[in-house]
């Protein structure tokens, strides 16, 4: 295993508002992709120099901050919904196009689901089409905005001008920025428009009503697939079919978006647990830790884990990182209980734990799986047997 | 200087364009507005410079740069669009390339109206060379921007600053009315720029022109203000005729 240790990788420096603009956005896209920290042995990294080993560990630190995007099951179902209605949008100029909304909690990989969706359909769009459009113009297959807290027409139009770098940025009114977003968007041939966090915006209020009637003008005029990602869209008000008459322009929008969910993991069914113990798997594989060893998350932890994260793979994923930065920086090179009990991750994944620990130490829930590797039965009376084995592990659950 | 962003839009400059009209032709089709444009390629506006200093007679290194990465038109393109473009070991681009004639009344830039309809609206680089007179195209005299030449000599030191004219034309207008807070009203624009407007034409004609309204005296034009409007109305009937 002398394999050399890998390079540090050329990366784009990606920070928060990178992806509001569209070299950022070009930079995300087409970031290579991070290439895994050599595993050593233990007795390579004792004899690592300070120097070396302090790079090592920069190396493993950045690694482990960015592990994702897995391809799990509920990535893998919102790539497949969104290609079916960004593709199928194809009606002509009179009839606007359907909308998406990406309704889900905190912490279950929206925004990640979505924009590696993106980041696909832009380079599927780029290599059949080319970086410039028929006239010359910039192709920009994806915009994304992400709203403020006070979002209002002029500032989203504004948000839209800055993603493609048009410069009528300081004068005009709001129809002209409207004008101007519309050509943006025309002339560099956007297919999907991704409107973040927008469950930011008052629905209820005038901005907000004036906000809804902007997202249909742009369903309309605009040739766009619309995608908004946002926490509680329900409650919020996005899918409200409205009652009074001042709620019937948000009902409007209502109509015409359709609701993708995306739901945390689950250990209910004998499926769900084997989908947990995968993305596990998964993770583990990717974690460069030299004392390592197979299981030491996937069978080990298992348990302890979902009850940490609560099946939110956000709340994982920062519990992961953190525990694998600890243990680098406090030598023991490896996930134990003891050591993840010492991290402390988010509120909200916290306030469930008891409840799921005192659910798994009784028994009444488990996130073990029945057998690593399921032989297909051979016999009538095995496959009976399969069947029995799987009714009781489905009885045991809630 | 801030990082160049790419516009998302590109317009071609056209043969023999100015770079001036170029990055006008872009505003336009961008519909934002000129100043922003002129801010998104890292220029100040042009004429608050004297010739010499201008970008539109020599582009200097690091603004072409900064123009090429924003708009993706090579360097050497975006210099072929200055004056500087004419310059040889025997021609130095200074103020005298672009000084009139001894028998021109012109400062400005001459044109062609057919070319210019013809490539809607851009304005040619040569143009502005004080020595070019025909339009090799349409084989004709290029016209001055305003034809000053036959301008009533009264009118002359006001017809020199851009929009000299339609100023005048508007000091005409409001000497009808009897304060200028009512001409500002009914001419749809502000007093204060109505005012500064006045102000101008008698600082550039050095006499006044109107006495301002008082207390139960309505404003009212005195003698050389008189002649002015006056000049101004035969002027228009003139340009009318000829148009």
């Amino acid at each position: 295993m002398a394999r050399k240790a890998a390079a540090p990788q050329p990366q784009a420096n990606l920070d928060n508002l990178t992806l509001s603009r569209k070299e950022g956005f070009r930079d995300f896209v087409n970031a290579a992709a991070r290439i895994q920290p050599e595993l050593l042995t233990p007795r390579a990294l004792a004899t690592l120099s300070d120097a070396a080993r302090t790079e090592y560990d920069a190396q493993r630190r950045k690694w482990h901050a960015n592990l994702g995007p897995f391809k799990t099951p509920q990535l893998a179902e919102i790539h497949d919904d969104l290609d079916d209605i960004v593709v199928s949008n194809d009606q002509d100029g009179d009839k606007p196009k359907g909308a998406v909304a990406i309704d889900a909690y905190p912490g279950l990989g929206k925004t990640t689901a979505v924009l590696d969706y993106a980041k696909k359909f832009h380079l599927r769009e780029i290599a059949e089409n080319g970086a410039c459009t028929a006239s010359g113009n910039e192709r920009w297959p994806v915009c994304r905005v992400g709203l403020a807290g006070n979002t209002g027409m002029v500032a989203f139009n504004k948000a839209l001008l800055g993603f493609y770098a048009h410069p009528g940025k300081s004068k005009g009114s709001a129809d002209d920025y409207a004008y101007r977003a519309l050509d943006c968007a025309l002339s560099c041939e956007t297919k999907i428009l991704i409107i973040d966090d927008l469950h930011f915006l008052r629905w209820r209020n005038t901005s907000g009503v004036e906000i809804s009637n902007h997202f249909k003008y742009i369903a309309n005029e605009f040739p766009v697939t619309l995608i908004y990602v946002g926490v509680d869209l329900d409650k919020r008000g996005l899918f409200f079919d409205g009652l009074s008459t001042s709620d019937r322009a948000i009902a409007q929008t209502a109509r015409r978006t359709t609701k993708l969910r995306m739901a945390p993991f689950g250990i209910g069914t004998e499926n769900q647990r084997r989908q947990w113990h995968q993305l596990l798997l998964t993770v583990e594989q990717r974690v460069v830790l030299v004392d390592k060893r197979p299981g030491m998350l996937a069978d080990d932890l298992s348990d302890y884990l979902f009850a940490r994260s609560t099946g939110h793979i956000g709340s994982l994923m920062t519990l992961i990182n953190r525990g694998c930065w600890r243990a680098i920086r406090m030598g023991t090179e490896y996930l134990s209980r003891d050591l993840l009990e010492e991290v402390k991750t988010d509120d909200g994944s916290d306030s469930r734990r008891a409840e799921f620990e005192a659910a798994f130490s009784s028994g009444t829930l488990t996130t073990r799986i029945t057998s690593r590797k399921p032989t297909p039965p051979r016999s009538a009376a095995a496959r009976r047997g399969v069947r029995q084995r799987l009714k009781r592990a489905a009885s045991t659950k809630t | 200087m801030t990082t160049a962003r790419t516009l998302p839009i590109h317009v071609a400059p056209v043969t023999d364009g100015a770079l001036d009209s170029w990055l006008e032709a872009i505003s336009h089709r961008l519909r934002s507005a000129h100043g922003d444009t002129l801010t998104s390629v890292g220029l100040a506006s042009p004429g608050l410079v004297g010739v010499e200093e201008s970008w539109l007679t020599r582009l200097p290194a690091p603004s072409a740069e900064h123009i090429s990465a924003v708009t993706g038109q090579p360097i050497e393109r975006l210099h072929q669009m200055t004056l500087a473009h004419y310059a040889s070991p025997r021609q130095t681009i200074t103020s005298e390339a672009k000084r009139p004639s001894p028998w021109s009344q012109t400062h400005r830039s001459r044109y062609c109206p057919d070319c210019l309809a013809e490539s809607d609206g851009r304005w040619q680089l040569q143009w502005r060379l004080g020595w070019q007179f025909l339009c090799d195209t349409n084989r004709a005299t290029l016209m001055a921007e305003r034809s000053a030449n036959d301008a009533p000599d009264i009118l002359r030191p006001a017809l020199d600053g851009i929009g000299g004219w339609e100023r005048l034309q508007r000091f005409a207008k409001a000497s009808k009315y009897p304060t200028l807070t009512i001409a500002a009203k009914e001419l749809r624009v502000h007093q204060f720029a109505l005012v500064n407007q006045i102000n101008r034409i008698e600082r550039e004609l050095g006499t006044k022109l109107l006495e301002r309204a008082e207390r139960g005296r309505p404003m009212r034009l005195n003698a050389d203000g008189a002649a002015v409007v006056q000049a101004v109305r035969s002027y228009e009937r003139r340009r009318a005729r000829r148009c």
